[in-house]
Formats: structure tokens, sequence, C-alpha cells
């Protein structure tokens, strides 16, 4: 299992820097991508926080502590950004109220979480839980705005639309994912065939941001 | 329990990918049912202009044989009749007569001045650019304008259905220079490209805002400005307004040649009914 963990790890890192690049090479070309291209940094970083701590030789311990503590807040910053992302791409006042509120529940319940419950360095799998139901609130708006919109446009040139498949994709799956393995698995079982799989979601929603990366938007977002 | 997990995870990722995959067929029908309609509008409302100028245009051939058979005629028999006279022995009435007789000519040259430029056989007879020499030469004879006309390029004839909307288009830029422009100074100058026709006409006159006419021109849609749009759309062709006040105005028209056959005559008028011959 330890070969499938380092094989999915390992092209998510690679899907990771590739976005980068194309997020690089395409930043200004939107506020759209200068989001994505933000995300895709924070992720990168987050992939690289195992290794920072080895190089670093912490303690086990201190490792503990801080893959988790990075995990929460590149979670709670991967959810501000999508929602800030979603608040540009959505037109109906209702829909980015709602999202309003979503932003609120999600900085509520960091709060709450991290700091009330005390997991902020001890556990990351409640707060990613709560995120991934709260990253499926903007695509479902996104989709049932598409679905009402009267005036048709192109989705294949549209940003949201494959940033809202890729999260859609990812928070979806990754639901019965986390959802299992915190209710089945056993505390100290080994979480590589959970990490290997969700390696596999992140490759997908690494896919769907490298082409809404190479979208060229005709919205007025410029 | 491993199984079961993965299941879920692999259901989850169908579902969504389904899901999102519906959403682009969606959106993807919806784009084609509004291509649809789209061409649908623009092939009614081409039509729909298309038949107004051949209608306009076949009033303007009545016309403008009315005025040549009719009043014309009248005033050339009224003309002979006052020639058969001897002219009066006293001066002051030989000064009416003559002014009589001069009212007179200058009415029959004004009519078939106006003949000439309603009927669109006109331009089939003498070709559009001699026709629109013609209308800057009566521009010319007032002795109120310098007229500049200048023709660049290798000339190409097109269908006379497209001449004559052309020369509609033009007549209407000269006309709202005689009318609202104040100028002194006419240029007027056709520059033929490889595959369209680039017109400028443009005026030393007292200009305008073109803000106001934007305005204008979206209140009524039956402004003179609007209709040379129009034409130019009924064309293929693009139309611009560029103006200062004080500074004159000048009108930008573009229009797409046909392609050329091997022995340079041009392609068939498309896109719109015969004229009345």
């Amino acid at each position: 299992m330890n070969a499938f963990f380092d094989l999915t790890n390992g092209l998510m890192l690679l899907f990771n820097l590739a976005a980068l690049l194309i997020g690089i090479l395409h930043f200004r070309r939107s506020i759209f991508h200068k989001i994505l291209c933000l995300y895709i940094s924070f992720a990168l970083f987050q992939d690289m926080v195992p290794y920072i701590t080895y190089f670093l030789h912490f303690s086990p311990v201190q490792r503990h502590y801080w893959m988790n503590a990075s995990i929460n807040c590149f979670a709670l910053l991967e959810g501000l950004l999508f929602y800030y992302y979603f608040y540009i791409a959505l037109r109906e006042r209702f829909n980015r109220l709602i999202l309003l509120t979503g932003t609120g529940l999600l900085v509520l319940t960091a709060a709450w979480l991290w700091f009330l419950m005390g997991k902020f360095g001890n556990s990351f799998q409640s707060f990613i839980a709560a995120e991934l139901f709260l990253l499926l609130v903007p695509c479902i708006l996104y989709i049932l705005e598409q679905v009402g919109a009267k005036k048709a446009a192109p989705l294949y040139n549209d940003p949201a639309f494959w940033t809202g498949a890729g999260i859609f994709i990812f928070a979806a799956s990754s639901i019965p994912l986390f959802l299992g393995w915190s209710l089945s698995f056993p505390v100290d079982a080994n979480p590589d065939p959970i990490y290997s799989i969700n390696n596999i979601l992140y490759i997908i929603l690494f896919t769907s941001l490298m082409i809404a990366l190479r979208c060229k938007p005709s919205s007025t977002h410029e | 329990m491993n199984e079961l997990i993965l299941i879920g995870t692999l259901l989850s990722v169908t579902l969504s990918g389904l899901l999102m995959f519906l959403l682009w067929r969606f959106k993807q029908k919806q784009l084609a049912q509004d291509e649809t309609l789209n061409r649908i509008r623009v092939d009614f409302e081409q039509n729909l202009l298309n038949t107004r100028i051949t209608l306009q245009e076949e009033n303007f051939q009545k016309l403008a044989r009315e005025i040549h058979d009719n009043i014309g005629m009248s005033l050339t028999v009224a003309r002979l009749n006052l020639r058969l006279l001897d002219e009066p022995a006293k001066a002051d009435q030989q000064s009416h007569y003559r002014t009589a007789a001069e009212q007179l000519d200058k009415a029959i040259l004004d009519l078939k001045d106006l003949s000439r430029s309603m009927n669109p056989d006109i331009i089939k007879h003498l070709g559009f650019l001699r026709s629109v020499e013609l209308e800057l030469n009566a521009l010319r004879k007032t002795g109120l304008y310098t007229v500049d006309f200048t023709v660049s390029g290798e000339q190409r004839p097109f269908a006379i259905e497209k001449e004559v909307i052309l020369f509609r288009v033009i007549q209407e830029a000269l006309h709202n220079i005689l009318k609202h422009a104040e100028a002194t100074a006419i240029q007027l100058n056709f520059d033929f490209r490889n595959d369209e026709l680039n017109i400028l006409i443009s005026d030393n006159g007292i200009g305008f805002h073109t803000d106001t006419i934007d305005r204008k021109r979206k209140e009524q849609r039956s402004s003179g400005l609007f209709n040379m749009e129009e034409r130019c759309q009924l064309l293929q062709g693009s139309f611009a307004i560029t103006s200062e006040a004080g500074k004159g105005t000048s009108v930008y028209i573009s229009i797409p040649l046909p392609q050329q056959k091997n022995d340079g005559t041009p392609g068939p008028a498309v896109g719109f009914a015969r004229l009345p011959q």
C-alpha cells in the first residue's frame, strides 16, 4: 500500500506543479486566474509541509502538531478562496448572500473547532468534513444559476464551470471517504489508503483547475 | 469496510461527474437553441429590411417616372408655349417674361436632376461611381461647396442591388450635410481594397455631439442615421460616425466586396430581392 500511496502522492505533486506553472503563465488573465493561482500555491506549500518538518528535524509530537495545524489553516484558506471565487462568479444577489453566510459559517466552525474544542494542532478531520459540506454550497449554487440562466454562454470557456466541476467532484467524493474513515477506522490505523484515494481526488481537482486556468473568460470580471 | 468506503467514493465521483456532464449538455443544447433563434431573428429582420428597401425603391422609381413623364413634360410644354409667344414690347413685361422663362428652365432642370437622382435605373445605366459624381456635380453647381472626390485602389463593380443601397446611403449622408452641417467643403473618398470598399464622407461643418445623436437614434429608430446604418447592415457592412462640435463630421462606411471570379466579374448578389427593373 505504501508504494501506491507514494505513486499517488508523487502524481498529485506533479499535477500540482503543472497547475501552478499554468497558473503563473495565465496569472494576469482575470481575477479567477489570480485566485486559482493563489490556491494552487497554498496547496503546493501544504504538500511540502511533511518534507519541511522532516528537514527541520521536528520531533514526532511537533510534527503531529504542525501537520494538523497546517492542514487546518490550508483548509480554511481553501474554503475562503473558493467562496470568494464563486462570490465573483455568481450573479444573483440571493446566491451571493448565501455565500456570505457560508463564509461566516466556515470561519465560525474553524473558530469553534480550533479554539473551543482545541483541535487546531490535534486533529483536522472534523474541520475538513465540515468544510467539504460547505464547499458543496457554492458549487450547487453555480449549477442552479446555470440551469436557471436564460442566456446561454459556452461553458468550455468558463473557468467557473471547470473550477466548480473540480471542487464539486472533489468535495462530494471526499465526504464518504472522510466520513467512512472517521466512523469505521480505528484511531491508530494506517491512513495511507484514505490518503491515496484523496490524492487521486486531488489529481482530478488539479486537472479541472488546469483546464479552468486555460480558459479565456469573456465576462467583465477582468 | 475499506471496500464500502471505496465504493462510496467511486459512486460519488461518478455521480458528481455525471451531474456536471449533464449541466454541460444542458448548456450546449440551450446554446444551440439560442443560436437558432438568433439566426431566425436576424433572417427575419434582414428580410423585413430588404422588403422595405425594395418597396421604397419601387416608390422612388414610380415617383421618378411621374416627375419625368408628367410634371416634366407639362413644364417642357409650358416652356415651348412661352417661346412661341412674342416677347412683350413693354420693358417691365419683358422682365417678367424672361424671369418666367428662366424659372421654367430651372424647374425643368431641377426636376430632371431629382428624377435622375431618385431613379435606381440611372445607376444601372451610368454606373455607381458616375452616379455619385453626378450627385456631387449638383452640389458643385450650387457654388456653396468645395467638393473633393477621390477614388483609390482597383475599382470593382458589385451587384446593382448593392450599388443602389449604397448610393442611397451616400445620398442620405450628403443630404444631412446640406441640411444640418453648414459646411463649405465636402470630401468623399472611395478606397477599394481586396475584399472591401471603404468610404469616407466628411465635411468641415458645425459638427455635433455624437452622444446626442446616439440617444436620438435609440429613441427614434426612423432617423436618417439609423436608416443609413440599417442599409449598411443589409450590405453586411459597417457604419460609423465621428463628430465634434465645430470640427465637422466624418462618416465611415465599410462594405465587403464580392469575391472576384477568375474572369474578373463580381459574384452574384446575395441576401436581398431583385430591385424593380
